[in-house]
């Protein structure tokens, strides 16, 4: 079941860029200097480096490669 | 900015790399695993750097800038990719490593050799990944060409600096091999990243801060800050399709399966493939804020890609020398990589495979073959940086990443399916790259989709039929390609 629902949450997480992605807008700038589209992929990037991490340390599928 | 002053700091940079070459060299060992993967010893923060310091290259400083500055923000779709990348890095890659440590594959052309059990699967691949390779290395000569001929004013020709960065590289990397490579990748990643925060922060301050530069982008060009950006540069099929050919192009680029499978431990890997991303941000988030002050300083630049040597004109002479150098190692260590990796598939899938008819060549061959490769591939790569596409960014976005994208299907369908056979995976490679070349030539493409991705999903389609009806492979081969994984996996795939 893991594997599924991590894989669903990857799934997502990739689609969120149709999100993040709103054309023609630029404003609110975030602090002032940051666009908002732009910021919000700095966001989908620490999602996807998080998700990684989870994937990685927690349900990793080679841990057995350390026997 | 002074010839005399360029030339000096860029003798003295040489003097420091050449030291570290020089040290490396000495202490490199024996043997064709030493010399081509350090003995698979390399660890966390030497692996971080020199994966990024390897991927960042001239493309970065003028590619990325250059369509920052008349494209605008939609260009971060290249740093998406890194982030996805990590994901392949250890679930793809860590299977690699695995058989690598235990079979004692060199490269990925080695390990695709056996698991095909075909000597015409991994030259051909190699041809395919030596062409896109050394059009790679031309555009970072390009880089370094236009970086000197910019900063000197005219002073250094484009061909001297080229020339010169050109045989920088093919000395320390033939003397040294991958740990000399390494060493210097720590040491001109460390600078690339310190010169590019540095320049950043003070071509912004320049302008009055961060919201100041960004007032005067939003009052003259506010196209830039909007997606899909001018001229309808990145449409969403667009950037999906690009952050999948560059993030598969990326894994499958021989230098990066070189990294991974010279990894020590799986540990390293892991980290390396959550914290890759890190060095994407810091990175192209700095490029966005200098081609933005580049934008407000030089709102007219006729050659976009010239935005960032046009900022270092304006810069103190010690920071434009500092940022200089910077770009140079970014130049550097992309080449470095790429020739040391070439040389090497040159010595297993060209001499070994076909000329010794898949015998063992004596160790001493190496330092021969990889003499005489060196000098091969690096005038190859001068004679791209003069007569290819006219932009650093088409020639990687265009040729490079696309073709190396053609050779994912068999490498990642070799690690995860039994199935696969040498016909079907030379069947796979030689339509998609025909099909390839005529959609690219015809410039065709699917609504809006990039060519290569139906280009892919033909080869998959003919990797998998061709497969299920020809030879395969033998049964021992299977066992020990897949055999660990199906008894002892916990796998979440």
């Amino acid at each position: 079941m893991q594997k599924y629902i991590l894989g669903a949450i990857g799934v997502i997480l990739y689609l969120l860029l149709i999100f993040v992605y709103p054309q023609g807008i630029y404003k609110p700038m975030v602090f002032g200097c940051i666009p908002a589209p732009f910021f919000a992929w700095w966001i989908w990037t620490f999602l996807f480096m998080a998700f990684n991490y989870v994937v990685f340390f927690m349900f990793d599928p080679y841990e057995w490669m350390d026997d | 900015m002074d010839i005399v002053q360029i030339w000096v700091s860029l003798i003295l940079a040489v003097t420091v790399m050449g030291y570290l070459g020089y040290i490396a060299y000495r202490k490199t060992g024996d043997g064709v695993e030493e010399f081509v993967l350090q003995s698979r010893t390399l660890g966390l923060v030497a692996g971080f750097f020199t994966v990024t310091a390897t991927l960042f290259s001239a493309l970065s400083y003028f590619g990325i800038m250059g369509w920052y500055y008349s494209n605008g923000i939609g260009t971060w779709v290249l740093v998406a990719d890194v982030a996805v990348l990590g994901l392949y890095i250890y679930i793809f890659g860590a299977r690699i490593w695995y058989l690598s440590r235990k079979y004692g594959f060199l490269s990925l052309t080695d390990y695709m050799k056996d698991r095909y059990e075909s000597a015409a699967v991994s030259s051909f691949a190699s041809l395919i990944l030596l062409t896109a390779l050394t059009v790679y290395v031309g555009a970072q000569f390009r880089g370094a060409g236009i970086t000197l001929q910019t900063l000197s004013n005219n002073q250094i020709s484009f061909a001297a600096g080229a020339i010169f960065l050109a045989i920088i590289v093919a000395s320390y990397t033939a003397a040294g091999g991958f740990r000399a490579v390494i060493w210097t990748d720590v040491f001109q990643g460390a600078l690339m990243y310190t010169a590019i925060i540095v320049v950043t922060f003070f071509c912004v301050n320049m302008l009055g801060g961060f919201a100041a530069t960004m007032k005067n982008v939003e009052t003259t060009a506010p196209e830039l800050l909007s997606l899909p950006g001018k001229y309808n540069r990145f449409p969403l099929p667009w950037v999906f399709s690009t952050i999948t050919i560059f993030s598969l192009g990326n894994f499958v680029m021989p230098q990066m399966t070189q990294r991974i499978i010279a990894m020590k431990s799986r540990k390293s890997l892991k980290l390396l493939g959550v914290w890759i991303a890190l060095g994407a941000v810091v990175i192209f988030g700095a490029a966005f804020y200098i081609s933005m002050a580049a934008r407000t300083c030089f709102p007219n630049l006729a050659e976009p890609e010239a935005a960032y040597p046009a900022m270092l004109t304006i810069l103190p002479t010690w920071l434009a020398i500092f940022a200089m150098l910077g770009i140079i190692c970014a130049t550097l260590t992309t080449c470095d990589s790429i020739v040391l990796t070439i040389s090497s598939m040159v010595f297993k899938d060209f001499y070994e495979a076909i000329i010794l008819k898949n015998k063992a060549a004596p160790d001493k061959m190496l330092t021969k073959i990889i003499r005489f490769t060196v000098p091969s591939v690096v005038i190859l790569a001068l004679l791209v940086a003069w007569y290819g596409p006219a932009s650093i960014i088409e020639l990687l976005v265009d040729i490079v990443f696309p073709l190396t994208f053609l050779v994912t299907p068999i490498y990642v369908g070799g690690l995860f399916w039994k199935g696969g056979t040498r016909t079907g995976a030379l069947s796979s490679m030689v339509t998609s790259v025909i099909l390839l070349i005529v959609l690219k030539l015809l410039r065709i493409n699917f609504m809006g989709i990039d060519a290569a991705v139906p280009t892919f999903l033909l080869g998959c389609i003919i990797f998998y039929v061709v497969s299920r009806f020809t030879k395969p492979v033998s049964k021992e081969t299977i066992v020990r390609h897949f055999g660990d994984f199906e008894q002892r996996v916990k796998t979440i795939l």
